[in-house]
């Protein structure tokens, strides 16, 4: 019977945070000697730097270091090297770092900045993803060829293709001649920023003796950690990273941001501490962002509702860099029909260059997007059935023992069910639907529903740790290297623990602030993999420490290690509970009456890797995640067909996360990544002009949700299919909670309206657009309708 | 200026904050377009950050009594050039005598903001969007202005505006209260605000106010300024026709005077049929 597993516990960083104790990155400031740093960027979207003078900026009092490509033009990047630490011979997107300064204060660096002056020579650029995918005179990366890239990857050098995925199942051409329907559309998706609250934060020292230490807002900071040792061939014992509590991340942080920039500085300052702080506007255009899509998607379909056949391309926009957005690409290439069993499958995932801000990941990874492609196919391949979706869909949903690619390992008996999502979700949104108000007949009420599966993206050697000691009194403490950045992990890590070592929940800490020195390992925090992956960790450690407990206590009670039992901090034999230890005796090593003493302070150890396999790069054949969690959500709209305006009556989801580990949390990540799905699905995108310039580099004009837009009605549901594999049976459901939610909306207008949208976002201006080009007529009946009101 | 910097400090400037007005009238005498008032700072702080404005001398006129206050006198509602949003919506008759202003201020930037922001700041600055603009221009606002040189006088809000970010202050003069004449009995008005979320500025603003002998709507974020259009003498003169009629008649007076642009908020095409839409539903709420 499991005490603490599924319980409601309240999150363990939330006190901190809510009464501003918490220790973010911009907080540290106590360094001694410590300098400010800013940075110049480019203000063409592609251009050949021909000359830095920075002489005049050099003798402003205060200047500490001014450095530009050229002091250390080594090629950064996890899978791709493709990025600059300053713009080397050519500026990629305008707000690229060229020149960086370290003063006494930010205002001593912003007034040398002023000072400096470079010459360019405009390049033609490129923006569009459709365009750049072809071009070959007009090259973001010229020297592609010479980058570094990891093995899992397929850039073709001389074209701007970063990362070209592919995935083969059956024969699709023989497949479509034998169709009854094909459906074939364009759905696209734009740029988007993260906005996360808290914005880029890093401090760099360089130390005399060589060493480096770094503070960072990293979601991964042993990631930094390695990377940074490869940027400055330096061994990584020597370097430490700190990650105090992050403001958020949504995978904007998870790869290797300013880390460099700020050690490079520091290094040129005569070894002095550097901090650099961007503020909201820099955020905007020199940090990373999303990547767009275009996805084309031609589906052939039998008279009975089967697919069987599906071609798609995605062309992932992931402005001037790559390096994270190959793995996006190669993520959502390998789930390119989402939670669906169709035999006969070609799929191209391209990850494209343009002259834009560059793209990292973002919370779901290529699914939210992709979802909302073939989530809205399926809707129109539905209705042109004349079949109810949901009905549909389970015609076609994946089922143990049917795989997604061709030679892949089949989906396993305890995956989890998409069915059940599906139905789950479709009831509850069709049993309290309400119909369209009679007296306003410009409101139209439609319900849509979306379908989706993730698993975590991650390499097969991906591996997680965790450390348990216990002090005198029985706590313990547990170092995991997984870091709390919203998610509630640390809660959830800290249930897992104390259930397996029969504690209460307050005699487990974990702290939510990283030190790669003495914090144990994890690959990164991202793809929701960090409940299961540092869970499995946890777990064997604990099971580790409780061996050891276990040894000691068979002496001193004389009963055999297995017969033991550890419960509300007791140690005691199955059968004869009179025999037992209270847990303080034995964790710090027990002493017999005689002072003899044996056994010695525990500490658990324990790890975890991923089980995966490298996929097939003709194919994509292969194992490519450790789970997928399968979900489903439907909305209930309320459609002004007059402004376009849309209000979310309810917000409905399921998830199969195999176990509620805490149920509070489940709910908490519910709601929060619906809501942000909401904000990208209707409001959320980042605008260029015909000279690549990001015009809403603000919170004024890059709308992102309020506590006024959120939703008043959300319903979930946790479905608990066990994986057994799973801590507990859990499996991650972080990003899941906003894969379903743009094409619900999309489907839910189509189901108001009749009106069928393609492209996000959502906006009101779009929506009444779309209206107006399909149904024209309607939009002048319903106007004259107001004064009739 | 080069626009390669994001700036993250605010310029060098001095800061004045007088007791009484006689001091700032006479460091904007002698200071003139060197100095910036600071009523709410709302709009001010990014101007500054972004190096839009760089003022010599910046005058915080919020310790200023007279400036503060909110009063009901000589059948006018009177708001002091620093009254802040919120205070101005706490005050108990404004809701039922000003309903189109308070439902833009109830909407104005949002809940934590509004503790700062002002409606004298929000007049002066003058921006088309202007959320308060609508209503006042709707209630016949008057704003009363003082300088050194000119000494107190007043000008009606409509004839104030003169462009985009610009109206008829001296460099040397300052706004001191905002008058609104009470409106009469059995006034309807609204104020009905197209935005891109539950927080935004207004991609379009349509405000309304009739009784039996005047209606009158207004606009923000459709022309250089905002506008009033005075629908009045159509009514008076169509009491016959239709209410499709009516509208078309009111709407050719409007449609001619409003030019709405495209930007990164919005395209010109929505904002002129959201502007045709909030006028149908002010002028079916009038003739109910």
């Amino acid at each position: 019977m499991q005490k603490i597993i599924g319980q409601p516990i309240p999150r363990k960083d939330a006190f901190e945070k809510i009464t501003g104790k918490a220790i973010f990155t911009f907080d540290i400031d106590n360094i001694p000697h410590l300098l400010y740093a800013k940075f110049l960027t480019s203000p063409y979207a592609h251009a050949r730097i021909i000359n830095i003078n920075t002489s005049d900026a050099e003798n402003l009092p205060g200047v500490k270091a001014i450095v530009t490509g050229r002091d250390w033009p080594v090629k950064i990047g996890l899978y791709a090297g493709d990025r600059d630490i300053l713009a080397f011979e050519k500026v990629r997107w305008m707000g690229q770092p060229v020149v960086a300064i370290a003063a006494k204060t930010e205002k001593i660096a912003e007034d040398a900045l002023q000072k400096i002056k470079i010459d360019y020579e405009q390049l033609p650029a490129i923006f569009d993803p459709v365009k750049a995918k072809e071009s070959k005179d007009i090259l973001v990366h010229e020297k592609m060829g010479e980058y570094e890239h990891s093995l899992a990857f397929n850039p073709i050098p001389g074209t701007n293709i970063a990362n070209h995925f592919k995935l083969r199942k059956g024969n699709v051409e023989e497949a479509f001649s034998g169709a009854e329907f094909i459906v074939k559309n364009t759905y696209t998706m734009p740029q988007v920023s993260h906005s996360y609250m808290e914005p880029i934060v890093s401090l760099g020292h360089y130390k005399k003796d060589g060493s480096i230490e770094v503070w960072s807002s990293a979601q991964s900071p042993f990631t930094v950690r390695y990377l940074l040792g490869i940027t400055f061939a330096i061994p990584t014992s020597k370097i430490t990273v700190h990650s105090p509590f992050i403001g958020g991340g949504f995978g904007g942080k998870a790869g290797l941001n300013f880390e460099p920039l700020v050690v490079l500085l520091s290094r040129k300052a005569g070894n002095l501490p550097v901090k650099l702080s961007l503020n909201r506007e820099e955020n905007f255009k020199s940090a990373p962002i999303r990547v767009g899509m275009v996805a084309n998607i031609k589906t052939g379909i039998t008279g009975n509702g089967r697919i069987i056949a599906q071609q798609i391309e995605y062309i992932w926009d992931s402005g001037a860099c790559a390096d994270y957005a190959v793995n996006v690409g190669r993520a959502a290439g390998y789930v390119s029909i989402g939670p669906y069993d169709i035999d006969n499958i070609i799929s191209d995932s391209y990850t494209v260059y343009t002259n834009k801000p560059y793209a990292t990941a973002f919370r779901g990874f290529g699914h939210m997007e992709l979802s909302w492609a073939i989530e809205r196919q399926n809707d129109l391949i539905a209705r042109k059935l004349r079949i109810d979706p949901v009905e549909f869909r389970l015609l076609n949903t994946l089922k143990p023992g049917k795989s997604y690619t061709a030679n892949q390992q089949k989906l396993r008996e305890d995956a989890g069910s998409i069915d059940e999502c599906l139905k789950k979700v479709w009831k509850e949104v069709r049993d309290n639907q309400t119909p369209s108000p009679n007296d306003k007949p410009w409101l139209f009420n439609g319900i849509g529903i979306a379908g989706f599966m993730k698993g975590p993206a991650q390499p097969p050697n991906s591996a997680s740790s965790a450390i348990v000691k216990f002090d005198e009194n029985g706590a313990i403490f547990i170092s995991v290297g997984t870091s709390e950045m919203g998610q509630g992990t640390i809660t959830s890590l800290s249930q897992i623990a104390a259930e397996e070592l029969g504690l209460p929940i307050e005699k487990v800490t974990i702290r939510g602030i990283r030190n790669t020195d003495s914090d144990a390992y994890t690959w990164q925090t991202v793809g929701s993999r960090s409940l299961f992956m540092d869970g499995n960790a946890v777990r064997n450690a604990c099971l580790d420490a409780k061996n050891q407990i276990f040894n000691i206590a068979s002496q001193v009670l004389k009963v055999p290690a297995s017969e033991l039992v550890l419960e509300n901090e007791i140690i005691f034999s199955r059968g004869e509970p009179w025999k037992n230890l209270i847990l303080t005796e034995v964790v710090m090593g027990y002493m017999f009456s005689s002072g003899e003493s044996i056994g010695g302070p525990i500490i658990g150890r324990g790890s975890y890797i991923a089980k995966m396999t490298i996929l097939d790069s003709e194919t994509g054949a292969g194992t490519p995640a450790i789970f997928e969690t399968f979900g489903a959500q439907g909305v209930e709209i309320e459609l002004n067909a007059l402004t376009g305006e849309i209000t979310i009556k309810r917000l409905v989801s399921a998830f199969d996360v195999g176990k509620a580990i805490n149920p509070l949390l489940c709910e908490g990540q519910i709601i929060g990544g619906s809501v942000m799905a909401l904000s990208l699905a209707m409001n959320e995108e980042l605008k260029y002009n015909d000279k690549g310039k990001l015009l809403n580099p603000n919170l004024v004009d890059y709308i992102v949700s309020r506590s006024g837009d959120i939703p008043k009605e959300f319903v979930s549901f946790l479905i608990e299919n066990p994986q057994h594999d799973g801590p507990f049976g859990a499996r991650g459901i972080g990003e899941l909670t906003m894969l379903g939610v743009p094409a619900a909306l999309g489907n839910a207008i189509q189901n108001a309206i009749g009106v069928s949208i393609k492209d996000l976002p959502l906006t009101a201006e779009n929506v009444w657009k779309a209206i107006s080009n399909q149904k024209p007529e309607l939009i002048q009946q319903l106007k004259e309708k107001i004064l009739e009101s | 200026m080069n626009t390669t910097i994001s700036y993250t400090s605010l310029p060098e400037f001095e800061f004045k904050s007088p007791n009484i007005l006689k001091e700032v009238l006479s460091l904007l005498n002698i200071h003139r377009s060197d100095a910036v008032i600071l009523a709410g700072g709302t709009d001010l702080l990014p101007e500054l950050r972004h190096r839009i404005k760089c003022p010599k001398v910046i005058i915080d006129i919020k310790k200023i009594p007279e400036l503060n206050e909110l009063n009901l006198s000589d059948k006018f509602l009177n708001i002091g050039a620093a009254v802040p949003i919120a205070k101005v919506l706490s005050f108990p008759k404004l809701e039922s005598l000003f309903t189109a202003l308070y439902q833009s201020l109830q909407d104005f930037c949002d809940e934590i903001l509004r503790n700062r922001a002002t409606i004298g700041g929000n007049i002066a600055t003058s921006s088309p969007a202007a959320d308060s603009a609508g209503p006042l221009l709707v209630f016949d606002a008057i704003i009363e202005i003082n300088s050194i040189s000119k000494g107190k006088h007043t000008v009606k809000l409509e004839n104030f505006f003169k462009g985009v970010k610009t109206n008829c202050l001296e460099p040397d003069e300052l706004i001191t209260r905002i008058r609104l004449p009470i409106p009469e009995v059995e006034t309807k008005s609204a104020y009905f605000k197209m935005k891109r979320g539950a927080e935004d500025i207004a991609l379009v603003g349509v405000a309304g106010a009739s009784n039996k002998t005047r209606t009158v709507f207004a606009y923000s974020a459709v022309a250089p300024t905002p506008i009033l259009i005075n629908a009045s003498a159509i009514l008076a003169q169509n009491r016959n026709q239709t209410k499709e009629d009516l509208f078309q008649l009111i709407w050719n007076q409007i449609q001619g005077r409003i030019q709405p642009i495209s930007d990164v908020r919005s395209g010109k095409e929505y904002r002129f049929h959201i502007a045709e839409i909030y006028t149908r539903k002010m002028l079916q709420e009038f003739l109910k």
